[in-house]
């Protein structure tokens, strides 16, 4: 029981870092329609970002906060503006991001690679609660409470604003949302730039937790396009149930199977559930018109 | 004169072929020639790199089989890469092969792993598939790392080196055995993608909703172009072993499925000469980088940025882009570009009485028009969330009938079509084809079973050329074996010779010659609805469905086409479903009309009888005393 619940709050913190990232690739999917494989990386550049602002520039850490996440926002916007605005198809813009992605760990090694790991500053932490005799740490708290606090602001911008509205007009249809007068190209920028900060926090969330390096994010990219995957691309709150899921169950997988095949595992159940729900959890079926 | 026209392009369609085959027969070998040379001048870091990156183009020409043909992001390959490195490598490690049998094993699993993954992962949308596809990759390297006492896990597994009945082969002679494995993946690789089981893949990659209409199968081509490139893979997996004689599992993770995947997309999607050239500058490139130190991750991503922005951005200079995309991206069959701009051409009047498209068919028997129905709708019902779109429908369609169906918007009429072609699952009824219950199965079986449509809004194979639409949905095509068609024996070619005089006569039937060779895409609306009657006639079928099919064209036009529906019907058998908002010309075009309102018939009989009928009117007109009768 006590190994259970443990299993279940690091999955869940696990998880909540995956859905980070999965709902920064589905603002961008649906900014775009298409993936950006360089948000792992862009997550890395960012959590370097809040240990030079904090550590280097003695900034207090919520300043920091907002470098990495403007950090992370200027560097998505810039894969935008060079790429995906500028590339037609969206096989060349999948390996039109992957060569930034090259370029951003470029840039994080020769920066960064030479006092590898390092310390990122950790998040301000909440104080350890206790749960039926099995104490939960302060560490995994205060990450529960900034992913919960990241949905509810995304969820009142979005679903209670006038420019939230023109944001979901402009991702559903961008052709009539033109016609209405919304002002796409700036929705599309929001998008990505609200993406790049997501991203940021997720790495700079995770970073605490193991040490910060230049390949902080990489292997954490395709969690978060199968979280985003799995819960379904059409939907935010399918990024956030994905990653829970993907997190929990890469967990228990690890905690009771086996560890080191934790992964390989995960990815086999994947692919059973996607194949037979191939629009994922919260997915809807699209009905093709013809 | 429609017959000289058709002349002139049928000779201009045989000469052209002639120069590309010459080509297509020596660049392999010219690529072989280059990498022998550099091999022999540059010493053996030369010889070791240029046999690495042989081995990796092969491996890459299966992957634009499978991402450049048929649209499917594979990030897979690595995993089948590594699949016959590591069969290969273990079995020779093991003495349990001689040398080239390792090799063809490591393969043949490939090929099997591959048939796995098409039919389990191949109804995923495309960028799940891509993820999937990376957790197979990521769980072949797991297995690599976990299984230590077969691979070796981290600490690598020794490759033994190549024997040759007794004789070790020295490194220059496993060279020459990588260049002739190479050239033979090359020409093949050409065959398979100029050919038309290329065409096919991009068809259906283009517009999958057509290329079930006209009898494929998704699952099956899919599948199939998995196990041709999984193939390829494995056995680029098993030279790799032999060639670099040491495995470890780091050398197969999703950096080198990004590898393999780049260079197609840079290579310029389906040609293999491209995805060798992109292999080659991805490979070497970096090679010559490494004196950048901690640089040289930048400067790749910027190689692959700066490359990415010069094929397919919109800030590269217009002609320049153009120029590189012809090159890139040529076909035989498929021009790039708009041909004629300025020299207005109008589609030529198709003249029925004349028209080859009937006559090309003509069977040799007698037809008899039954009374007995081809097509009987039964009580079809369907409904969308709340909304019933289709309210227990039934009809009845014989063989040399044109049976018009009419109706304001959202009666139904396209609905009805979709359910009985497949695309929609009707929730209750049944629809029959001569006797024979299709209710429910796929839509490329009901194509099969001898239904052949054509879509309101035109769904064409983009890309392909006019007379390949043909080509693929042609039924000799599709049945005619695959091997035969890459080996190009002598009855294959008879059967594709076939194919092409009867694709030509029936375009030319059409007024469509002048567009044969042209792509797709420049073909004006009114011209893509007559594409897609064409496309839908070398089916052969029993019953001809056609949505709005006059909608673009102009009118006199549209009375010949309407004319030309009767002739088919009377001299084909055909039961013709024309759905039309053209009162006037169904009217005057059908024997027999139905017209539908929400969701069912309200109306059936001869023209002259649904003129008058007062439930039309109202349907039509919403007068409230006529709709309450």
């Amino acid at each position: 029981m006590r190994a259970l619940v443990g299993y279940l709050v690091s999955g869940l913190a696990n998880g909540s870092v995956y859905g980070l990232l999965a709902m920064a690739a589905i603002l961008i999917f649906k900014a775009s329609r298409t993936a950006n494989f360089a948000i792992g990386e862009t997550g890395t550049f960012s959590a370097f970002a809040l240990y030079a602002a904090v550590l280097l520039a003695r900034l207090p850490y919520w300043l920091g906060l907002v470098v990495a996440m403007v950090a992370g926002a200027v560097v998505a916007l810039g894969t935008e503006s060079i790429i995906t605005r500028n590339v037609r198809t969206s096989l060349l813009v999948l390996v039109g991001t992957l060569g930034i992605s090259d370029v951003l760990t470029g840039i994080n090694t020769v920066l960064w690679s030479k006092g590898e790991p390092y310390q990122e500053p950790p998040f301000p932490q909440l104080p350890q609660v206790s749960l039926g005799g099995v104490g939960i740490s302060g560490e995994y708290l205060s990450i529960f409470a900034a992913v919960v606090v990241i949905c509810l602001v995304l969820y009142l911008l979005l679903e209670h604003t006038g420019f939230g509205l023109n944001v979901r007009a402009s991702a559903e249809s961008p052709d009539l949302a033109r016609l209405a007068g919304i002002n796409v190209r700036r929705c599309v920028t929001v998008m990505w730039a609200g993406a790049g900060a997501l991203a940021a926090v997720a790495a700079v969330l995770v970073a605490p937790l193991s040490a910060l390096n230049v390949s902080l994010m990489t292997p954490l990219l395709f969690n978060g396009y199968a979280a985003g995957i799995l819960g379904g691309l059409d939907r935010l709150p399918g990024g956030l149930v994905g990653g829970l899921a993907l997190g929990v169950a890469g967990s228990l997988i690890g905690g009771y199977v086996s560890n080191t095949a934790q992964d390989a595992i995960l990815f086999a159940v994947l692919i059973v559930l996607l194949s037979v729900r191939p629009n994922g959890l919260l997915g809807r079926r699209v009905l093709q018109k013809v | 004169m429609v017959q000289m026209m058709t002349r002139s392009t049928g000779q201009r369609s045989l000469a052209r072929p002639t120069v590309r085959i010459r080509f297509a027969a020596f660049w392999p070998i010219g690529v072989a020639v280059l990498a022998v040379l550099v091999a022999l001048t540059g010493g053996s870091f030369w010889e070791y790199l240029v046999g690495l990156v042989l081995i990796y183009a092969i491996a890459a020409i299966g992957l634009t089989i499978i991402t450049g043909l048929g649209g499917q992001i594979s990030l897979a390959h690595a995993a089948l890469f590594a699949l016959g490195a590591y069969v290969a490598g273990i079995l020779g490690a093991r003495g349990l092969a001689p040398f080239p049998v390792t090799i063809i094993v490591g393969a043949l699993v490939g090929v099997l792993a591959a048939a796995v993954i098409g039919l389990v992962v191949g109804r995923m949308t495309d960028l799940a598939f891509a993820i999937a596809s990376f957790g197979v990759t990521i769980i072949i390297q797991r297995i690599a790392t976990t299984f230590t006492g077969l691979t070796g896990g981290y600490d690598g597994l020794y490759v033994p080196p190549a024997t040759w009945g007794g004789l070790t082969l020295t490194q220059t002679s496993l060279f020459g055995f990588v260049v002739v494995v190479f050239v033979l993946a090359c020409v093949i690789g050409r065959r398979l993608t100029t050919g038309t089981f290329g065409r096919t893949l991009r068809a259906l990659a283009s517009s999958k909703v057509a290329a079930t209409s006209v009898g494929m199968s998704g699952q099956r081509l899919r599948t199939t172009s998995f196990m041709i490139g999984g193939s390829y893979a494995a056995l680029a997996g098993g030279c790799y072993g032999s060639w670099s004689g040491y495995l470890s599992p780091d050398q197969f993770g999703v950096s080198l499925a990004i590898t393999f995947l780049s260079a197609v997309v840079l290579g310029g999607m389906r040609s293999v000469l491209g995805t060798v050239i992109a292999t080659a500058v991805l490979v070497g490139v970096p090679q010559s980088f490494q004196g950048a130190g901690q640089w040289t991750l930048v400067a790749n991503g910027l190689l692959l940025v700066v490359v990415t922005l010069a094929i397919g951005s919109r800030l590269a200079p217009r002609q320049w882009r153009d120029a590189i995309r012809a090159a890139w991206a040529r076909t035989p069959a498929g021009r790039v570009g708009v041909r004629g701009l300025g020299k207005r051409r109008r589609l030529p009047h198709a003249d029925p009485a004349e028209s080859p498209a009937v006559t090309a068919f003509r069977p040799p028997a007698t037809l008899a028009v039954t009374d007995r129905p081809v097509l009987t709708v039964r009580d079809l019902s369907i409904s969308f969330g709340g909304v019933a779109a289709l309210r227990a429908m039934s009809l009845e369609a014989h063989g040399g009938e044109v049976l018009g169906v009419i109706g304001p918007n959202g009666a139904g009429k396209s609905t009805l079509l979709n359910c009985v072609t497949g695309v929609y699952r009707p929730d209750s009824g049944s629809v029959t084809l001569s006797g024979v219950d299709i209710t429910g199965l796929p839509a490329h079986r009901i194509a099969r079973a001898g239904v052949a449509r054509t879509f309101q809004v035109p769904q064409v194979f983009g890309g392909l050329s006019v007379v390949d639409q043909l080509t693929v949905s042609h039924p000799i095509t599709q049945r005619s074996s695959l091997t035969g068609r890459v080996l190009g024996t002598r009855a294959a070619r008879r059967r594709a010779q076939a194919v092409a005089d009867e694709n030509r006569q029936v375009l030319a039937g059409l007024g469509l010659a002048d567009w044969a060779d042209d792509v797709v895409t420049n073909v004006p609306h009114g011209g893509l609805q007559l594409v897609q009657l064409a496309r839908a006639l070398v089916r052969r079928p029993k019953v001809l469905l056609l949505d709005e099919i006059t909608a673009g064209l102009p009118n006199d036009e549209a009375n010949r086409l309407a004319e030309l529906f009767g002739y088919l019907a009377a001299d084909l058998g055909l039961a013709v479903l024309l759905i039309s908002h053209d009162v006037p010309l169904l009217m005057r075009a059908c024997d027999r009309v139905i017209v539908m309102d929400a969701g069912a018939e309200i109306a059936d009989g001869p023209p002259a009888e649904i003129r008058g009928n007062q439930r039309v009117l109202a349907a039509y007109l919403g007068s409230r005393e006529a709709s309450h009768d």
